[in-house]
């Protein structure tokens, strides 16, 4: 063997056989005589290359009973240093049912083994492995290809798919990679600093072979280093002790001079160092109604001590605690997405997995306007999230000064808030206090109480004043232009009629005084849906006096009109006593 | 002592005369205000409302969350925006909730987060959604009308569905169904009568209207459709034409055409404000914009008052009235 591992060169190819171009270079024999090559349509329906394959049966199973040969074709072998065999295959036998490859050697044909054995150790090709792979056959001391052949054996009862053989191949030179098995999976561990051992298996049919354990280390680039044989084919090394959180990528690559084997052969194997992470963390199911809630986990299996854990909500820390529960806030919607980590002497270990809460926030989103003056009665928009707000059990509370005339619940989201600035509310921002039914939230720097003296207001009335009984016609001035009045208020008695606008900050009303209305002054109150703007006072007095003279409906309906009759004749009757 | 001349004794009769009212018109009262002096106010109690500046509707979904209802689920995703569309085209104060035919699992609790949904609210539509999105994993017999009692009354409507009902808004729940109601086990034996009184209750309650609408299978025959085939929503549609809501085939391929003619039915001002307390009824003085109203009439239980026509949009209603006198 050593001498022949002197020879090995790199291999080169003498002859290939193709079913699909070279389906009569192969000779059938056997009881039955059941091998042909041909187009298949049954166990894999093609070929490992083109629709061709040789096969025990070409569209169905083989024969109970079978004792049937495929011998290779006639190739010279002589003057190949190392001539080796290579052929695909797939095949599916049933219990009792074999393949095996045969040598003619001194007179006899005798059954021979393939490179590294056939599957599982057994005697020959069994059971199945329905996926087309490569074999090889160390061809040393043969002269000719025909003194191989391929043999079906099947017993008396069931059969299956067979054997199906395509790409036969000659080489000179070793064409045969090495077999590596039995590589250590290496799973997460919390083994900080600590080597980790691997171990692998690799067969080969030459001796030189150099095998190398590759690790990646959180994607850098990857190292290397030489496994040592352990005996046994066994070869063993070690991935160097690692710190927390790292991802490590591992395989090993056996090369023996002229093939590269790989393993794993797709992909990498992979485990990380770690801390370990809390489990099951869990919150309250279903819709959350709050601004807060509780969760809960359990404590890491870990030899290390923990000291405390951090709760994080997209990786912002949101508490730190000992203990394996916590009141969390809430933002709602769906981004209360939660992770705990445990924190040992060592760091922060990892992650638990992700809890996603279904969450409903209460919260106030505007009071709008939210600007206000002394003295100011405003109706502002309450906007609220989640709040529900039900007409009657919206509490608000504006501080001192600020008083809540009337709460006009819309909807759940929204309510039209009266307000009432008093003449000596402090100015300045302040919070709003928000109680709806069992939700109280704080809308912080809502309102802001401006100077009184820049209130907008009423500055004029003009006329001032009217009588009972008699047509309404005045003009209200305001400081300011005001939007689109939806009522003017002169107090009990008083009729508006019409209400216009001819200049932005002026409106006519047009309207009568009842004769029953209550005199003295009132306030005048112009509503523009936002604001009620006040400012002046109107009078009403008394009914109007009756015409000079004696009217014939009701001449004595004015006192003025009486007592200057009574004077008249008081004065008259005095000067003619007088003489 | 010289007599009185006879000029100043006839001013003097006169006064007299006009003292003890002979002539008519001057009174007392008229003679001697002054017209400075306020006058003492009686004991008055004032409350001053303003009508919604649109009508308000509360719109209870009812869906069918067995799988049969796969396809007509994604049809009525679709058909949503129509539907939020109509009602906005007309201006209404909408408040939508959904619920499941599933009372066994659901119970009649409004789905969804939000759970209400509300005019210009973000993401409404999503919402809906999502809220609809119940998963057509029921196994429980459909029961549209119990989930439909269970939702509005308590424990549920001051409870889990707090808010969703108001009592200044019209009501319309609308069933969508490929099945007749089976809410025997939750209503007795007479659902439809249930249901029925349920809505009647809240009309009388609110003066406004209180519909039910159903997307169901054609009654008597039920109906095949390129979704599928319904069975017979007889039970519903028997509500619907009570009430005087609207019925659409759910085999109706149009879906999204139907429910926009839904937003039609669910236009009404509130009529009914109520008062703080119990009024003297003889006291009441009803304005609308300051002008003095005729147009309603007082309710004792509870303390409202009336209109017989819906105050206009934004109107402010003044009521004042002297407190009852308990008996």
């Amino acid at each position: 063997m050593m001498l022949w591992v002197a020879l090995a060169h790199a291999a080169t190819q003498v002859a290939v056989w193709d079913p699909e171009v070279d389906e009569n270079a192969f000779s059938t024999s056997g009881v039955p005589d059941l091998w042909s090559c041909g187009a298949i349509a049954s166990g894999p329906m093609i070929g490992f290359t083109g629709s061709n394959a040789c096969a025990t049966h070409l569209a169905g199973n083989y024969s109970n009973n079978a004792d049937s040969l495929l011998t290779l074709p006639d190739q010279d072998l002589s003057g190949l240093a190392l001539p080796m065999l290579r052929w695909m295959q797939w095949f599916s036998f049933e219990a009792g049912d074999f393949g095996q490859v045969e040598m003619f050697e001194n007179g006899v044909w005798v059954q021979i083994v393939p490179v590294y054995g056939y599957p599982n150790g057994e005697a020959a090709f069994q059971g199945q492995e329905k996926t087309w792979h490569s074999a090889h056959l160390d061809l040393t001391g043969l002269t000719n290809l025909n003194q191989i052949r391929f043999r079906l054996q099947s017993d008396a009862t069931v059969n299956d798919e067979g054997w199906y053989l395509d790409d036969f191949s000659l080489w000179d030179g070793d064409i045969v990679p090495p077999r590596i098995s039995d590589l250590s999976i290496l799973e997460d561990t919390e083994a900080l600093d600590l080597d980790l051992p691997v171990q692998v298996q690799v067969e080969d049919n030459a001796a030189s072979l150099s095998i190398r354990l590759f690790y990646e280390l959180n994607g850098d680039p990857a190292q290397s280093e030489a496994l040592v044989a352990q005996g046994n084919g066994q070869f063993g090394g070690v991935i160097p002790g690692q710190g927390h959180d790292t991802h490590v990528d591992y395989w090993v690559e056996a090369d023996d001079g002229f093939n590269l084997s790989v393993e794993p052969v797709e992909g990498v194997y992979s485990f990380r160092v770690r801390l370990p992470a809390p489990q099951d963390l869990e919150g309250p199911a279903g819709l959350i109604h709050d601004t807060h809630t509780d969760l809960t986990w359990s404590a890491p299996d870990s030899s290390h001590v923990i000291e405390s854990y951090r709760l994080y909500r997209d990786e912002e820390l949101v508490v730190a605690t000992s203990d394996t529960q916590a009141e969390v806030p809430l933002l709602g919607g769906d981004l209360d997405r939660f992770v705990v980590r445990a924190v040992f002497a060592q760091g922060e270990g990892d992650p638990s997995e992700e809890l996603v809460l279904n969450s409903a926030v209460p919260s106030a989103v505007s009071l709008d306007p939210g600007r206000v003056f002394q003295g100011d009665r405003i109706r502002s928009l309450l906007t609220g999230v989640n709040l529900v707000f039900v007409q009657d059990q919206l509490v608000l509370d504006f501080g001192e000064g600020v008083e809540v005339v009337q709460v006009e619940v819309r909807d759940v989201d929204h309510a039209l808030v009266q307000l009432q600035v008093l003449d000596n509310a402090n100015p300045g921002f302040r919070d709003v206090l928000i109680e709806s039914g069992p939700n109280a939230v704080l809308l912080p720097d809502s309102l802001e109480v401006l100077d009184g003296a820049e209130r907008p207001r009423v500055v004029e009335i003009s006329p001032p004043l009217g009588r009972q009984g008699t047509t309404l016609s005045l003009e209200i001035w305001t400081s300011e232009p005001i939007g689109a009045v939806q009522s003017v208020g002169l107090g009990e008695g008083v009729i508006v009629q019409s209400i216009t606008q001819p200049q932005a900050n002026c409106i006519r009303v047009q309207g009568w005084i009842e004769l029953n209305a209550p005199l003295g002054e009132r306030m005048v109150l112009v509503d523009d849906g936002q604001r009620i703007w006040t400012g002046e006072r109107f009078k009403v007095l008394d009914q109007a006096p009756p015409p000079v003279g004696c009217s014939s409906t009701s001449p004595m309906r004015s006192g003025a009109g009486f007592w200057g009759l009574c004077l008249f004749a008081f004065l008259k009757g005095i000067r003619r006593q007088n003489g | 002592m010289r007599r009185m001349p006879r000029n100043i004794r006839i001013c003097c009769a006169l006064l007299c005369a006009l003292w003890v009212g002979l002539l008519p018109g001057c009174t007392i009262e008229n003679w001697f205000d002054d017209p400075d002096d306020d006058i003492v106010p009686a004991v008055w109690i004032t409350e001053t409302f303003f009508q919604a500046p649109f009508p308000q509707v509360d719109v209870l979904w009812v869906v069918d969350n067995t799988q049969s209802m796969r396809v007509e689920h994604e049809a009525l995703e679709q058909a949503f925006s129509g539907f939020v569309g109509s009602l906005d085209a007309e201006g209404l104060g909408y408040q939508i909730g959904v619920v499941t035919t599933d009372m066994l699992n659901d119970g009649g609790i409004l789905r969804g987060n939000p759970w209400i949904i509300t005019p210009g609210m973000e993401g409404g539509e999503d919402a809906f959604a999502d809220a609809i999105d119940v998963g057509l994993e029921s196994t429980a017999k459909e029961a549209g009308l119990g989930a439909m009692v269970a939702a509005l009354t308590e424990p549920l409507r001051s409870g889990a569905n707090r808010g969703f009902r108001r009592a200044s808004a019209a009501l319309h729940v609308i069933v969508v169904s490929d099945s007749n109601d089976h809410s025997e086990d939750w209503l007795g034996d007479s659902p439809l009568r249930v249901a029925e009184d349920l809505l009647a209750n809240e009309t009388d309650t609110n003066q406004l209207p209180a519909v039910f609408s159903a997307v169901v299978g054609d009654s008597p025959s039920g109906c095949t459709g390129a979704s599928g085939s319904a069975t017979p929503g007889a039970r519903y549609v028997d509500l619907v034409h009570r009430t005087g809501g609207s019925f659409a085939s759910i085999c109706e391929s149009n879906l999204e055409g139907v429910l926009a003619g839904f937003g039609d039915l669910s236009v009404a001002y509130p009529r009914r404000f109520l008062l703080a307390n119990a009024a003297d009824s003889t006291s009441l003085r009803v304005s609308v914009n300051d002008v003095v109203s005729g147009d309603w009439y007082y309710s004792e239980s509870p303390p409202s008052v009336i209109f017989d026509e819906a105050p206009d949009a934004d109107s402010k209603i003044e009521i004042r009235y002297h407190l009852a006198v308990p008996e």
